[in-house]
This record gives C-alpha cells, structure tokens and sequence, in this order.
C-alpha cells in the first residue's frame, strides 16, 4: 500500500517537474568577431531553475552593463505531447580593451540543485572603424542609418584543398558575405556542377544564418549556403565553375528630394529593392594521378579501409545457393571501391554482385560500409578452400598502397540428397568438358639435360666416326670369323676322308682279334662296320644315306675300278648273308679277312 | 712422365670442379624457382650459361625465368628459340614460346609455303640433331647386318631381300646423315634474331637519316640477311626487308 503511494506521488511530480530536465546546462553565446568600439551581448543561458550564478571574471574586457537576468518559460503541445521550456539568460553588455584573440570565461551556476559550469567561448577583437550591423534584420528595421549604398557582397567557394591525388575527398564549403547590406531575398541560383567531381551535398540549410566573420580585417555576416563533398575522378587540372547568385538588396531611395507628397510618405517605405549579381571566382584543383605501381588487385579505394569477409552460411549442400559477402569500412571514397575480384573454386557458378551501400558524408569524406555480396552456387560436393580475398587501396597519409587480406575462406559442401534425382537423372548426366581456368607457361625443366659446350654436337663429331668404324670392324670381324668357322667345316671331310683308312684298319684289326677268340657273329659284325664305315669316311656321306647305287656313282666320281667295287658289294653280300647264318669254319672266316683288306686296297688306289 | 701424369690428372679435375659447380648452380636455382626467388633462379641459370655450357633444358629455363620476372617479353622468346634451335622437339618449349608469342605486339603474315617444305621441316624438328646422327649410325649397322645375311644366307630369296634391304637402310642412313647435319646447321646458323628492345624502328638503310620503313616491338623474331658494322639487314616472315641497329636486337 505504501508503494502503491509513493509511485502516485513519483508520478504527480513528474507532471509538474519540468520534462526536459535532462537537457538541464548552461551554456554561453557570444558573437565570434566584433569589432574594437562595438558594444557586444555576452549571454549565458541556464536551461532550469536557477538557485545561484557565479559570475565570470572579465579581465580583457569593459563590462559595460550587466548582468541582467530574465526568464523564459514556455509550454508546448505536439500531438498530446507536453513539453516545457524553462530558461533562465544573463545577458552582459561588452567592449573590448584591445584587438587580438580572447577567450570569454566560463560561468557557472547551479542549475536545479547541480553546478554547472557553461565553458568558455573564444572570440576574436578586430580593429575596425565602422560599426558593422548585428545582422542585416535590424539593419533594415532600424534603418537610420545614413548610408544610401547596397553594401558589400561576396560569394565564396571555400575549398579544403586544392591540391589532391585523384579520389581525395575535397570539402567545399560555398558561402555568402554581406557587409552593410541589407539582403531580401534571393533570386536564380546557380550552384556548381562540380564536373570532373562526384559531388554530394553535405549541408544544405533550408534557413539562411548570417554568422560573423573576419575576412581580412574585416567583419562580414557570413552564411553558409552549401556544403559539397567532392570526390575528384580524373587526374590533372580541374576547374569548378563559378557559382551564382542574384541577391535582392533593400536600398534607401535616393530621389527624396522630389516633391514628395504626403501619401507618398505613406505608401512609400523610402528603400527600393536592388538585384546584385555576385558569383564566385574559379577555382582550379590540381588532381595528381595516383602513383604507378598500383597492384593488381587495387580497385580504385582511396582512403582508410577495412575488410571483412565472411560467407553466409557455414556449411552448404551441393545446389544450393549461399553468397560470400565482402564488406568494405572506413573512411574515404567508399562509393568509387570496385569489387574485389575473387577467385571461387572451379564448379562453382557464381552470379552477378550485389551492391549495398550505406554510406555517410561527412567532413572526412564518405565513411561507413560498402557490402559486396557475390552469390554462388556449388554443383559438386568436397571441401574446398578459397583463396584469400585481397584488396588494395591508396592510403592519403602514407601516401601508399596498403594491401588488405582476408584468411584462406573454407567452404564445406556436403552432398545434396536430391543429388540422384538432380545429377541421374533421365537421358544421363550433361557431359562437360574440361574448362581451361587459365593459360600459363610449363613449368621449368628439373633436369640439365646434357649441358655441352657450344658448337659442340654428335653429328661429325670424332665419338660419330669412331662408331661408325666400330661398325664397320664389326662388319668385318664377323666376315673373318664365319669365313673361318667355314673352312673349319670343309676340314673336317678332308680329315674324315684322310681318317677312313686308319678307321677301317683299326676295326679290321679288332674284327681278327673277335675272330682269334673264336667269336664268329662279333666278326662279321665288325668286319661290316668297317667296311660300311671306310665308304662312309671316303665319300663323307651319312652311313644312312648309303646305298648302292650312291656308292657305286661316288666311287666311279672318284675314279675307283669297276672291279674294286664288284669285290666290295660281294663282300658285303657275304657278310649280310653271314649276319643270319652260322658263321662257318675259322678258314672261311680269315678268308673274308683277307677279301676285305684287297678290297680296301683296292679302293684306297 | 710423372709431369705428364701430373698435368692429366690436374686437367680431368678442373672439368669434374666445373661440370660439378653447374650441377650445383644447377640445384640450387631449381629449388630457388620452386620457392619464387624468379631473380636469383635466373643469375643461377645465367651463371651456367656463362660457363659456355649449354642445353636445351637450361635455355628453356632461362626463357622461363624471363617471363617470369615480367617486362623481359623479348629475351623469353629469345631463350625459348633458342632451346628450340637446341633441340627442334622440344615439347615444353614449343608450348611456352606460343604463350610468350601471344603478348608480342606485332602481328606478321607469314608467307605461304610449299607443303612439302613444311612437311621436310617438321620432319627433321621431330628429332634433335644428335638424334639423327645416332639414327644415321643405327641404319648404317642394319646395312652391316644385311650384306652379312646377304652374304650367308641359306636361301636365295631371303638372299635377295637381304639385299634389298641393304640398300633400303643405306638410303635412310644417308637422309639421317643429312637430317642430322641440315639440323646442326640451322642451330649453329646465326641467321635469325628476337627484338629485344621495346620498340625499335626498321630504317631503309645503314646510318642515320633514312627512311624509317616500320616499326617492330619487343619479341618479334626476324631473320637476319646481312651485317654491316652496328647495322643489321633483317626481313620480316611476310618478307619485308630493312636495315635496324644491333643493340635492339639479339641472335638467336
């Protein structure tokens, strides 16, 4: 019960508290140039209730009057919104003692039970004789004044610098000087186009406020009509055409010494209305190229950049889109940053980049981010890895290029599970053949190969000649060889034939030694072997090739009697017929002993 | 006698010092290349260069080098015609130097040629001239082998076709002979040159004041007719002639 009170009561004070208690402070106002023997108005202004002011200490200055309090209050309504102001001001009436810069001092005060202190406020004294007007308002309404011209007017375009590298934000500020004249209105306006430029408006005030401003000596009420940011993109001399403006000028009429009626009095103010045209000069920028060198991947950001880079999704199908998404911060020509050229693995289809901007002018230049983001579509699964994103960009301080580097981005695309469907489909899978992703040199060769000296080569060369004699010698040497291994051959028939006797005659001896030892079959046997063997050993034919006719001609060839060769076959009919029969007696047998050696030397002759 | 020794033995390892020293420069600038030390690959292979020695593999990385390090366009084609001039079948380089031929700036009709000619070039390209003298060698023994079995063949057709091939294989070892040295002759010919300056102006005539007649780029090769002090006579493959300075250019 006791909370539910308090909270009423909390609630019924907020209701009578002021509502912007928060904005509670003190503050100073006070003009930024006055002239020496100019009466100026120092205010501080408390937004509160006042319990106490201490007031400041005014060293470099006559207090001419001061200070005089008064209150404000007021209440407003918005949309059954209620809001109240309440503000207490302290108003001093200056002059200062000399010219040159001063600072007015802090007050302070406490201001609903909390001192605050309102800080200081510089301001610079000029010694001018004239006694320039406040603001050309009271100027007009007070219009005493005796002078009949339309005053000073000038229209400048102020520019930061006027010497750049090509995307260096330029501030333009363009600002109108009045002095002594009494401005109306404005007519044509013409502001630059800033050609060569990208230009954005900073500030553009709907209400003009004439502000004080020592321009060479002089106090002019400036204001300020534009503010651009201008971004140069080509190199060289740029000029910025003129700015114009037609004022209109509340001018005291000269014709008063007509006759003037009383009704002219009445109906005429006495000022007429004069058009001044003024426009600015032209101002020339010097635009330096960037320096050469730019490296590859340099998009045009001039300034101080940051990268990110990041990918939507952390893990992806085959088929299925996700985008990488670059984003550009910082302060410089955000707007004029191309996008980084990105390499995605093979297989991916990549679409075309999207741009965001959101971007602030400011006095700095364009500062916030630029997102590109590069959408893509994987068509096969794996693991893959990106290469790292890189962006360089001119920075103005260091007068360099600064590279930005992402990490190697990894992108993990599992298998779809449409993937039959999709991939095996009907018809088979489209065929693709495999793309070139770029041409380069091979690379180079890991081996000397035969380092030789110049001019020197195997053609002709002593190495070729004697080779090719090898050959030759090798030629010849089988000739030789083969020639040998032939004779060798035709040797061993002449041996054959030069051996026959001494065969025979050995066999014949072992046949008389069978027939000594009474064995009758082994005789004849060896008898007939030698026989057949001496013919065989004399004409060099196999003893399988023999029969009679061959031997009857071979031995007619070499001139052996008809007769020898009758004896010889007798005797061979003898032995054959001996094979199957019984031997006989020992007489027969020598008998035929002793045909055969007739018959062998009757052949031998 | 032992000073004879003495100076031998001195002699062979002065050349083993040597032939070693490249292998190692040789080492040493293919692991620098593999790393990307382009630079100081190429001061490496240079340095073999520089040696007198030369192959077809070290000019082919010399070129590789050159493109490499960019701004070289000239002395990349220079190197890869010359490790074609080397060894005619040089795959590798044959692939690089169409690369290289790619960014040369000048573009030159070539004059149609007899279809056999061509077909004769591309033949002896096929091989390097080392390799067809050892064809030469290897038809000259199977001509040896043939006259043997000619010799002492057991029946007289094959007799006859031994003979035969005889003569077959002595025509293929001639035309290798032939192959070889027309092959050893186009690489040691000084008869053609890359531009090596980035642009040069071809002028009618020797000496300062003539016609400028056209203008080449860097990697144009050309073929050099004639020499007469600093000057260069050159013709262009579409067969324009004129006379240029001999800084701007390099034989190959």
């Amino acid at each position: 019960m006791k909370r539910i009170g308090s909270l009423i009561i909390a609630f019924a004070a907020s209701l009578l508290l002021p509502l912007n208690a928060a904005a509670q402070g003190l503050r100073v106002e006070a003009p930024t140039v006055v002239s020496l023997d100019e009466a100026f108005n120092v205010q501080y202004i408390a937004s509160g209730k006042v319990k106490e002011f201490f007031k400041p200490e005014f060293e470099d200055f006559h207090v001419l009057a001061g200070p005089t309090s008064s209150t404000m209050n007021s209440i407003q309504f918005v949309n059954g919104k209620r809001s109240q102001t309440y503000e207490v001001t302290y108003t001093y009436v200056l002059q200062a003692k000399s010219t040159g810069k001063f600072t007015i001092p802090s007050a302070s005060a406490d201001v609903a039970g909390k001192v605050q202190s309102s800080g200081t406020r510089s301001i610079e004294v000029v010694a001018s004789g004239q006694q320039p007007q406040s603001s050309p308002s009271q100027e007009s309404s007070s219009g005493g004044s005796s002078y009949a011209s339309a005053g000073e007017l000038m229209l400048k375009l102020q520019l930061s610098k006027t010497s750049v590298v090509k995307g260096e934000p330029i501030i333009a500020t363009l600002k109108l000087y009045a002095r002594n004249a009494a401005i109306s209105g404005f007519e044509d306006v013409t502001f630059p186009t800033f050609e060569g430029f990208w230009s954005q408006e900073i500030e553009a005030p709907q209400n003009i406020n004439f502000e004080r401003e020592n321009v060479g000596g002089q106090i002019y009420d400036a204001a300020l009509l534009r503010r651009y940011m201008l971004l140069p993109q080509q190199s060289g001399q740029i000029s910025i055409d003129p700015a114009e403006i037609i004022c209109l000028l509340q001018v005291r009429a000269q014709n008063s010494q007509r006759g003037r009626s009383i009704f002219d009095d009445f109906f005429d103010s006495g000022y007429q209305t004069v058009r001044r045209r003024v426009a600015t000069d032209k101002i020339n920028v010097n635009v330096r190229a960037l320096p050469d060198g730019a490296p590859a991947d340099f998009t045009g950001g001039v300034g101080d950049l940051n990268m990110t880079v990041r990918l939507s999704k952390d893990s992806l199908k085959a088929h299925e889109a996700g985008s990488l998404i670059v984003t550009i911060s910082g302060t410089g020509n955000l707007s004029m940053v191309d996008a980084p050229k990105i390499n995605f693995p093979p297989d991916f289809e990549v679409y075309d980049i999207k741009k965001t901007d959101n971007v602030k002018a400011g006095r700095s230049g364009l500062s916030g981010t630029r997102t590109f983001e590069y959408p893509f579509i994987p068509r096969s699964a794996g693991d893959f890895t990106m290469e790292p994103v890189t962006l360089s960009y001119y920075n103005i301080k260091g007068g360099r290029y600064l590279k930005l580097s992402s990490d190697p981005i990894p992108v993990k695309v599992a298998r779809s599970e449409g993937t039959d469907a999709s991939v095996f489909k009907e018809g088979g899978i489209n065929k693709q053949s495999v793309r070139s992703l770029g041409e380069d040199i091979r690379y180079i060769s890991t081996s000397a190969g035969r380092l030789r000296r110049s001019g020197d080569s195997f053609v002709s060369s002593p190495w070729m000649w004697i080779t090719a004699m090898l050959i030759v010698a090798a030629y010849v040497a089988v000739r030789l060889i083969v020639g040998k291994v032939e004779t060798r051959r035709a040797d061993v028939a002449g041996g054959r034939r030069r051996k026959a006797l001494k065969v025979a005659k050995a066999r014949l001896k072992k046949a008389n030694s069978y027939l000594a030892q009474g064995l009758g079959t082994a005789f004849i046997e060896e008898l007939h072997k030698a026989l057949i063997g001496y013919v065989a050993d004399k004409l060099t034919i196999a003893p399988a090739d023999l029969d009679r006719d061959t031997i009857r001609e071979k031995l007619l060839e070499r001139g052996s009697s008809q007769e020898a060769i009758e004896g010889l076959f007798a005797l061979l009919d003898e032995c054959e017929y001996a094979r199957y029969a019984p031997p006989g007696t020992h007489e027969a047998l020598d008998s035929k002993y002793q045909t055969a050696l007739k018959v062998i030397a009757d052949l031998e002759d | 006698m032992k000073k004879y020794i003495a100076i031998i033995v001195l002699v062979f390892t002065a050349f083993a010092l040597r032939a070693q020293d490249a292998d190692s420069l040789w080492n040493g600038a293919v692991q620098k290349y593999s790393e990307g030390d382009i630079q100081g690959a190429m001061e490496d292979f240079l340095a073999i260069e520089g040696q007198d020695l030369r192959s077809a593999e070290l000019f082919y990385n010399i070129g590789n080098c050159y493109y490499r390090s960019g701004g070289y366009l000239g002395k990349a084609v220079l190197y890869y015609e010359r490790a074609l001039r080397e060894d005619p079948s040089f795959k590798d380089a044959a692939a690089n130097l169409s690369i290289a031929r790619q960014y040369t700036l000048d573009k030159i009709e070539t004059v149609p040629e007899f279809v056999l000619v061509t077909w004769a070039r591309e033949l002896r390209h096929s091989f390097s001239s080392d390799t067809w003298a050892w064809f030469a060698l290897a038809f000259f023994a199977l001509v040896a082998v043939s006259l043997l079995w000619f010799r002492y063949g057991r029946r007289m057709w094959l007799r006859k076709f031994a003979f035969s091939m005889a003569i077959v294989f002595g025509l293929c070892c001639f035309s290798s002979l032939g192959m070889s040295l027309a092959a050893r002759a186009e690489a040691v010919a000084e008869d053609g040159a890359v531009v090596i300056s980035p642009v040069t102006s071809v002028v009618s005539s020797p000496g300062t004041g003539a016609q400028a007649l056209f203008v080449l780029h860097e990697g144009t090769v050309l073929e050099v007719i004639d020499s007469l002090g600093q000057w260069y006579r050159v013709q262009l493959s579409d067969g324009r002639q004129g006379w240029l300075l001999a800084k701007d250019i390099e034989i190959i």
